[in-house]
């Protein structure tokens, strides 16, 4: 039988430990496990013959560590090569089955670590190859702690081999990933990607791990993976002893096993024993069947947001559409203008956040990509990837660390034959539009038609209809006054007839109109009531939010009202009257001087939103802004105020500036900066600390991000034909990395200035590696490029 | 095989907090800043140590500068400590939007990872009655920095903790530490961490 339908019908026994068992043979710390399948294979052999013997079904092949990482290409061809032949050799009888085990690599994955996602795919792929070709049953991706890193596995194991993939992730004491990923959050990636079977091992006990095995069985459609270990390792006369014996350890996974745990087996601390006493306990059990849950779900790399009742909003502003602000953003390569806007977004309550970055004249593909993984570093919410471009559909999904919405497909058979197969391959929920070949029916029906079309279409690729989302189209209401009930009427009967899930871009329906907020958000309440799933909707419009509360506080989601009474305090509080306009415009001057002394954001960008309808830009910048930065930046030097006291005025000024910008009529742009932090170097905080004071003065600052290589420095520095270069570097062994970039950028550019900054350095180091300047600290690199423009 | 600890700690250390922060004193505005940024940072964190006990010998042959700091210890432990992945999201958050917050919860990641190191002393020395001397890192003395990934190894820190070591040397997540650390008998009169250190110029130094 193979492997994919004996899991359909059986509980499936793994093995235990592999590790444990090398040491007490004799394997040395620090010695590679994995080599042991070439100089000790009659031992290998014995663990899995023993394994099989007391009751495995299926044993992992010793190859927990072999990638490319550690071993050379050639070695570890063999190592995999031996690692099966001693597998196989431990064969004692029929349904025996050989899993090519996989484990982390050991490395963080970008941006937190140095591994790139790309490379660990390559590295994963490496492996998958050697396993098919040495006769792989299946693949058992097990112990990653990282969403991410699971994700780069998986996909090198779909994309390499047909095999069924196992994948096993370890949970910590707080029922999470060490990156934060919840259960739910990884059924919802890890069924998106179409594996075989999902669930946790090693980290804790039976006992302590059962609240994650039913997290998991909650929420998986696919049977659910339990291999602990053997309870918690203590020092006993100088070994490692478990806390949990044998008999102790069937009996708590027997009955998780009763709850539906399908596939068990023993991880850390376990031995054959473990698995003979598991296989006494359950043999006579039947494996319980797999319940479809059909959730339609999204997630991140920290938790799963399901589509029901409740509605979710979808915070529209991350989009070019209309917006100056955002286009100049883009163009100019400024990711953290749109990180803003998502984190933003995300304070005022929005669930998922689109992400559209369609502009003329940039590289959608590229962009878009980036945006994916800046936004998912720094914000937790699931993405919805919202581009016409279907490369560039396809690239930002494979990045996504979690399982995206995508927006969109429609009813034409041409959208559903590229967007269906990249459902099929990275996971994914839909936005299916209800227009197709002929347009966007006028009627009800219609539209309901081509929704049913689509189910169909979906079906036949693989794709169930809960990964489906509907959206009926919300029509300008000024064009035809009946097209707002056909939406939602055909919304209702979506919901209603073919049981799925709905979503409308809430404000195309105001178009044309005036105060379109209120058409919004009545639209917005009639379309929930009619049952709207989920909103693509802008969160900074107040009616819009109040909407959302007061019906839940209506419809009963909302205990006490509680969520209501919370948010109601901001809607108040727009409402309420600016009061600096009553200041005389002297005393506002003063006032926003002291508003940037004391570091206050918010009061510095009303100041001068309210000096700006009097004074003219450039008098507020030359009378204020910098005479206040001075003054602070003096404090700095003096040592009486402080760096956080220095930044929190430089934020200030940065937020007053933001207004400034907004009224000028070009942006004027000083003199170009290019900062990097060096390659191989993580830690970038000075610089940014140095781009954001460097912007205060009035520098265009070119920002590379961080683990620069020397030729990307060197390429920005001759674009951009930037007199000044400002590299950081935090360890002693990033620093030649530094020496390398200087080296490379004086060969081409001789004329760039170089200043450089970092914990290690020093003048006389600075020096040595051929920098121009040494500045201790954020101040004295603004000093210094003063000199320089 | 490393022994994984998950420990509750005392709460923050605000005058440390300042002084990582680069902060002689303290106005509102910036007990503001700490406040805010603690009440977002500390939800975000967990505590976890993971060590093993050693024989220092092949160290030792290697660093005079550790075998002067084990001299005479009587247990030997390898460590490492994390605050965990949260506090980089969270400074790269703000490094990126607010950097007067990142530099605060730097600081304060900081703390919380030497009152990890701390807690993990104070267990061991209920379990052995012993004393702790202070830790040991890679990088001090005459001891080289790559030994940071061997002690990363050893302990299989980042499968039990998730603490991995870049090509560079440095640990992720950022706010990590490994270390030797021995235990003695008697119980050293630890001077102040800063007074033991020779670095005169270091912009940390605490008051002397």
């Amino acid at each position: 039988m193979m492997f994919r339908e004996f899991l359909k019908q059986n509980i499936v026994r793994l093995d235990g430990g592999m590790g444990t068992l090398l040491q007490a043979q004799g394997l040395q710390p620090g010695e590679l496990p994995e080599r042991w399948n070439i100089t000790h294979p009659e031992v290998i052999t014995a663990i899995h013959r023993a394994y099989f013997e007391a009751g495995s079904h299926v044993v992992s092949t010793n190859t927990f560590g072999a990638n490319a990482l550690k071993f050379e290409d050639s070695e570890l061809d063999a190592v995999v090569s031996a690692a099966f032949r001693n597998a196989k050799a431990a064969k004692t009888g029929e349904d025996q089955f050989i899993a090519l085990d996989i484990g982390p690599s050991g490395k963080l994955l970008k941006p937190f670590g140095d591994l790139d996602f790309e490379d660990a795919v390559a590295l994963f792929a490496k492996t998958v190859k050697l396993g098919v070709k040495y006769g792989a049953d299946l693949i058992f991706i097990e112990t990653m702690n990282d969403s991410y890193e699971t994700k780069a596995a998986v996909l090198a194991a779909k994309e390499n081999s047909d095999l069924p993939i196992l994948v096993s992730n370890a949970y910590g004491a707080d029922g999470k990933l060490m990156t934060g990923a919840s259960p739910a959050a990884m059924v919802a990636l890890l069924e998106g990607l179409g594996v075989d079977a999902i669930g946790a091992n090693c980290s804790l006990g039976p006992k302590q791990l059962a609240p994650v095995a039913k997290e998991l069985l909650n929420a998986a459609s696919v049977p659910v993976i339990l291999k602990p270990n053997a309870g918690l390792p203590a020092v006993k006369d100088g070994r490692t002893v478990f806390d949990v014996a044998p008999a102790e350890f069937a009996d708590e996974v027997a009955a998780l096993m009763q709850d539906g745990v399908r596939v068990v087996g023993g991880c850390c601390g376990t031995t054959p024993d473990y698995i003979r006493a598991l296989t006494e306990k359950t043999q006579n059990m039947t494996a319980q069947p797999t319940t479809q849950k059909r959730r339609t779900v999204v997630s991140s790399y920290t938790h799963a947001v399901a589509f029901g009742d409740e509605p979710i909003l979808i915070g529209e502003r991350i989009n070019p559409t209309g917006k100056k602000r955002f286009k100049q953003a883009l163009l100019e390569n400024d990711m953290d203008y749109l990180l803003q806007e998502g984190v933003h977004q995300q304070e005022k309550g929005v669930h998922v956040l689109d992400v559209n970055v369609g502009l003329p004249g940039i590289d959608e593909e590229a962009m878009l990509t980036r945006a994916v993984c800046e936004l998912q570093a720094i914000c937790d919410l699931p993405l919805q990837i919202d581009t016409a471009d279907p490369q560039a559909m396809a690239a930002a999904m494979r990045r996504v660390n979690g399982k995206p919405l995508v927006n969109s497909v429609s009813g034409k058979q041409e959208s559903m034959d590229l967007i269906f197969p990249l459902v099929k391959r990275y996971g994914g929920t839909v936005i299916a539009l209800t227009l197709d070949e002929n347009g966007i029916p006028d009627t009800a029906d219609g539209r309901v038609a081509i929704a049913k079309r689509i189910v169909k279409t979906a079906a036949a690729y693989g794709i169930e209809k809960h990964d489906l989302i509907f959206d009926t189209l919300a029509m300008t209401v000024s064009a035809d006054t009946r097209s707002a009930t056909v939406t939602l009427e055909a919304l209702r009967r979506i919901r209603e007839e073919l049981g799925c899930h709905t979503s409308l871009g809430v404000s195309n329906v105001s178009f044309g109109l005036p105060v379109r907020d209120a058409v919004n958000s009545t639209f917005f309440a009639l379309a929930l009531e009619n049952g709207l799933s989920a909103a693509i909707m802008n969160p900074y419009s107040s009616p819009m939010m109040q909407v959302y509360y007061a019906y839940r506080a209506l419809k009963g989601m909302d205990r006490n009202c509680e969520a209501y009474i919370a948010a109601s305090g901001e809607f108040q509080a727009v409402s309420a009257p600016v009061t600096v306009a009553e200041k005389t415009a002297e005393e506002q001057r003063s006032a926003l001087q002291r508003a940037i002394a004391k570091g206050l954001k918010d009061e510095a960008a009303a100041q001068t939103a309210e000096l700006l309808k009097t004074a003219a830009p450039l008098d507020i910048v030359n009378g204020e802004i910098i005479p206040a930065l001075d003054a602070v930046g003096k404090g700095f030097e003096q040592k009486t105020v402080y760096l956080p006291q220095l930044l929190m005025s430089a934020e200030a000024a940065q937020s007053a500036f933001e207004h400034i910008k907004a009224a000028l009529p070009q942006k004027s742009g000083g003199p170009k900066v290019v900062i990097a932090t060096v390659k191989g170097d993580i830690h970038d905080i000075g610089k940014n600390i140095v781009k954001l004071l460097l912007e205060n003065y009035g520098f265009t600052v070119i920002d590379l991000g961080r683990d620069v290589p020397p030729e990307a420095v060197t390429e920005a520095v001759l674009a951009h034909n930037a007199p000044l270069l400002g590299l950081s570097a935090l360890m002693t062994t990033t620093v030649p990395a530094m020496e390398d970039t200087i080296a490379a950028v004086r060969k081409r550019v001789p004329s760039c200035k170089i200043m450089v900054g970092g914990a290690v350095l020093n003048a006389e180091y600075a020096q040595r590696i051929g920098a121009d300047f040494y500045a201790k600290d954020a101040m004295e690199g603004v000093r210094y490029a003063e000199t320089v423009k | 095989m490393s022994r994984v600890l998950t420990v509750t700690l005392p709460p923050v250390c605000e005058r440390e907090v300042l002084r990582y922060a680069g902060c002689r004193t303290a106005d509102d505005a910036v007990c503001g800043l700490m406040n805010e940024c603690m009440a977002e940072l500390l939800p975000a964190l967990s505590y976890t140590a993971c060590y093993e006990e050693i024989d220092p010998a092949p160290y030792t042959a290697q660093s005079a500068s550790l075998a002067r700091y084990l001299d005479r210890c009587e247990r030997v432990y390898l460590l490492a400590a994390t605050v965990g992945i949260g506090a980089d999201r969270l400074i790269q958050k703000y490094g990126r939007l607010s950097p007067s917050k990142a530099v605060m919860m730097q600081a304060i990641a900081t703390e919380r990872v030497e009152a990890v190191c701390d807690a993990f002393a104070a267990h061991l020395q209920a379990e052995t009655g012993l004393y702790c001397r202070g830790r040991f890192s890679a990088g001090y003395g005459d001891a080289p920095l790559y030994w940071q990934a061997e002690i990363v190894e050893r302990l299989e820190a980042t499968k039990r903790i998730g603490v991995a070591v870049n090509d560079s040397l440095l640990l992720s997540p950022a706010k990590s530490v490994t270390a030797f650390a021995g235990f003695d008998k008697q119980k050293t009169v630890c001077a102040d961490k800063c007074r033991a250190c020779d670095k005169q110029d270091c912009a940390f130094r605490g008051a002397l």
